[in-house]
């Protein structure tokens, strides 16, 4: 999400109202739009409310993320011949202005400079959550590594790749709303938005998203940590993360004495019975084992697991104290919705 | 010379002169001494290799009744049953290693520190069953209200009285340590300890410990909350607090259409499985309830109410908030620990009653 106060009065300024009509002229769609700041930051808003928004990034303006690269701290198309002609130079400036430039790079680096600061013990107790070392994930301050992860910020899958959507990314998240409608022409955003035009970004739960964006926000879902556990003879092994298809069937692969789980639902808002029915009629096949005592387990060790770095972190002062925090207790909350 | 306990209140031969009185009224205490530790003052082997022992026969156990203030002093209103200069040494002993050594002044620390929490946390605490400020600490009566806070953080059930056990009540809490030996005559606690000699005052849970002593210790137990809840369109209301036997069923009764469970058990470090098991086997003859998903629904609220006071307290800086903040979060600790239940007590209480 962008910070930058030079942008607060963006209505008026001219570099936007071009960014927009060139972006138009490559055929992408973008009605009744402003970018202002609101409660999140930066972010687009409705100009009339009464209307539809409408925002669109058509399938050849998307940039794969294997097209953009870094030169003299500019993000770049790294082959322009492949898109519009002048796209690349727009999409230059688009990146420079109100992206990467804008707060992209700053953003990321504090946010990661703040994670690697954090007491060694947080870091371990956050490891399960994290598919990489927390000290791994920026391994130095090198503006391409900082790069990195700012194109996993803002990467979408797309038709078998991940690619970045110019525009649409400067809409904020919140786990409440629709996510981007994609379709064989491209990624859209229609309809009546009283106040910002929010997406859900994608399924999350509260440490999971903080983890990979740097902000805290309510979310709808919980999901495991990595674990391991000792349930009645059997080693169960727990792939945490995120399920992208957190409603479907489980998926369970069981072998002789040992039971993998990959990222079980916990916790759900809108249906809580589901995590603990999915979990158990995944896990039924398998002889000798209590499902909903395992599922019990499993939310045991994730409570305790998080408890743990609310205790730790009351001992120390960080950039991301607060957010971690609230992160954290918004999970607590998850956790305890699978009736 | 240097003193034999350098962190003792007084000196060591006033404190062995103390004891040897104490001893003249039929007391117990050998091995014995006073000094600041972790938990603020407390009692200490003085030769760890031997064991301690500490005995207050009934005779010498004082009714929280009998006592009151003088001139600042606890003192006991009607000494005839007790023998001859015990009054004036209970007096002494008070005065020196009890209330007027720490216990006044924590106990007003305390008092004042939890007042003092913003109205929002206030409101929730009431609201939660916790605390009332209005109601516990008016400051009307100032040092009257704190003789009582004091006794009830002092005192033991004994035979139907609530009594102050001189000499034993100088010992601080571990949720671990064994409980007092109540058995014989009278009250003792005796054994080998390597550091402070630690007892486990009461049953309770993180958050009521704090809220009632003052302190924060990782109890082994979790208790509900007072709600009230709709659950499958019927009332429940839950009766909060510390179970008095938390490894029975709960009681439960139906009063005006609404389902009243007594203080459930909801979590046990030691025995995770029991708590569900126990509810289960108490909601067994109710019927349209699906005991399972109560229990959840309870464990639900309970957790979102300590959450909430989490967010609170995070905003408020004060060494009160800081240690609340800490109880609750024990307290979400010792909430975690329930998971799976005794199928073999189910289903032995299951076809009890059916026979019944």
């Amino acid at each position: 999400m962008m910070t930058n106060p030079a942008l607060d009065s963006i209505t008026t300024n001219n570099q936007w109202d071009k960014l927009i009509a060139d972006y138009q002229s490559f055929g992408g769609r973008i009605n009744n739009i402003v970018q202002r700041r609101g409660a999140l930051g930066l972010g687009l808003f409705p100009i009339d409310q009464s209307k539809p928004i409408e925002l669109s990034a058509p399938d050849e303006l998307l940039v794969p993320v294997d097209q953009v690269k870094l030169e003299n701290d500019h993000i770049i198309i790294a082959e322009p011949d492949r898109f519009p002609d002048g796209y690349a130079t727009w999409y230059k400036t688009f990146q420079q202005c109100f992206s990467w430039g804008a707060d992209g790079y700053k953003s990321i680096l504090q946010f990661e400079t703040a994670l690697r600061t954090l007491p060694d013990d947080i870091q371990n107790l956050l490891q399960p959550f994290c598919n990489v070392p927390i000290r791994q994930r920026l391994p130095s301050e090198n503006k391409n590594n900082i790069f990195k992860r700012f194109i996993k910020t803002r990467q979408i899958n797309y038709k078998g790749k991940k690619v970045l959507m110019p525009m649409i990314e400067l809409v904020n998240h919140s786990a409440f709303q629709k996510s981007w409608n994609m379709n064989d022409d491209g990624i859209h955003i229609k309809g009546n938005f009283e106040d910002e035009i929010l997406v859900r970004y994608s399924m999350a739960d509260p440490i999971f998203r903080f983890m990979q964006y740097g902000f805290s926000c309510r979310e709808k879902t919980a999901f495991s940590m990595d674990l391991q556990v000792l349930h009645y003879g059997y080693k169960v092994i727990v792939n945490g993360g995120v399920n992208n298809a957190p409603f479907d069937p489980l998926n369970i692969v069981s072998s002789g004495e040992q039971i993998i789980i990959h990222s079980p639902l916990l916790g759900s808002t809108a249906n809580q019975r589901l995590p603990r029915s999915l979990f158990k009629k995944a896990l039924s096949m398998v002889k000798g084992i209590k499902p909903d005592e395992l599922f019990d387990q499993i939310i045991y060790i994730n409570r305790l697991q998080v408890i743990k770095i609310l205790k730790s972190l009351s001992k120390v002062n960080n950039p991301t104290k607060v957010d971690l925090q609230e992160v954290c207790l918004d999970q607590l909350i998850l956790l305890s919705l699978n009736s | 010379m240097e003193s034999e306990f350098p962190f003792l209140m007084g000196s060591a031969a006033d404190w062995h002169k103390f004891l040897d009185e104490f001893r003249s009224f039929g007391g117990r205490a050998e091995n014995v001494m006073q000094r600041k530790g972790a938990f603020g003052l407390g009692l200490f082997p003085i030769d760890s290799a031997k064991p301690i022992e500490l005995r207050v026969p009934d005779q010498l156990l004082v009714p929280t009744s009998n006592v009151e203030l003088q001139d600042s002093e606890i003192v006991i209103k009607d000494d005839d049953n007790y023998p001859d200069g015990y009054s004036d040494w209970f007096r002494r002993y008070q005065s020196s290693y009890s209330w007027g050594a720490e216990g006044r002044q924590n106990t007003l620390t305390i008092e004042e520190g939890l007042k003092a929490l913003p109205e929002e946390a206030l409101l929730l605490l009431k609201r939660s069953g916790l605390y009332n400020a209005e109601k516990r600490f008016p400051e009307e009566d100032t040092e009257q209200e704190l003789l009582l806070r004091f006794i009830q953080t002092r005192c033991i059930n004994r035979k139907g009285n609530r009594v102050i056990m001189p000499m034993i009540e100088l010992l601080n809490h571990s949720p671990s340590a064994d409980t007092y030996d109540m058995k014989g005559d009278g009250i003792s606690v005796d054994g080998l300890y390597d550091g402070e000699i630690l007892v486990k005052y009461s049953n309770s849970d993180p958050i009521r410990r704090f809220i009632n002593y003052g302190f924060n210790a990782p109890e082994r137990l979790g208790f509900s909350l007072p709600l009230k809840l709709k659950h499958r369109e019927q009332n429940v209301a839950i009766r909060g607090g510390n179970g008095a036997a938390p490894n029975k069923p709960c009681n439960v009764e139906i009063k005006n259409n609404t389902i009243i469970i007594e203080q459930p058990l909801l979590a046990s470090v030691q025995s995770p499985k029991m708590p569900r098991t126990l509810f289960i086997q108490g909601l067994q003859n109710i019927n349209g309830i699906n005991a399972n998903e109560l229990f959840d629904q309870i464990h639900q609220r309970n957790s979102r109410i300590y959450i909430e006071l989490i967010r609170i307290l995070y905003k408020v800086e004060g060494d009160t908030a800081d240690k609340l903040c800490c109880a609750c979060l024990n307290q979400l600790t010792a909430l975690s620990h329930r998971y799976g239940q005794r199928d073999d007590l189910l289903n032995k209480a299951a076809n009890s009653s059916k026979i019944d």
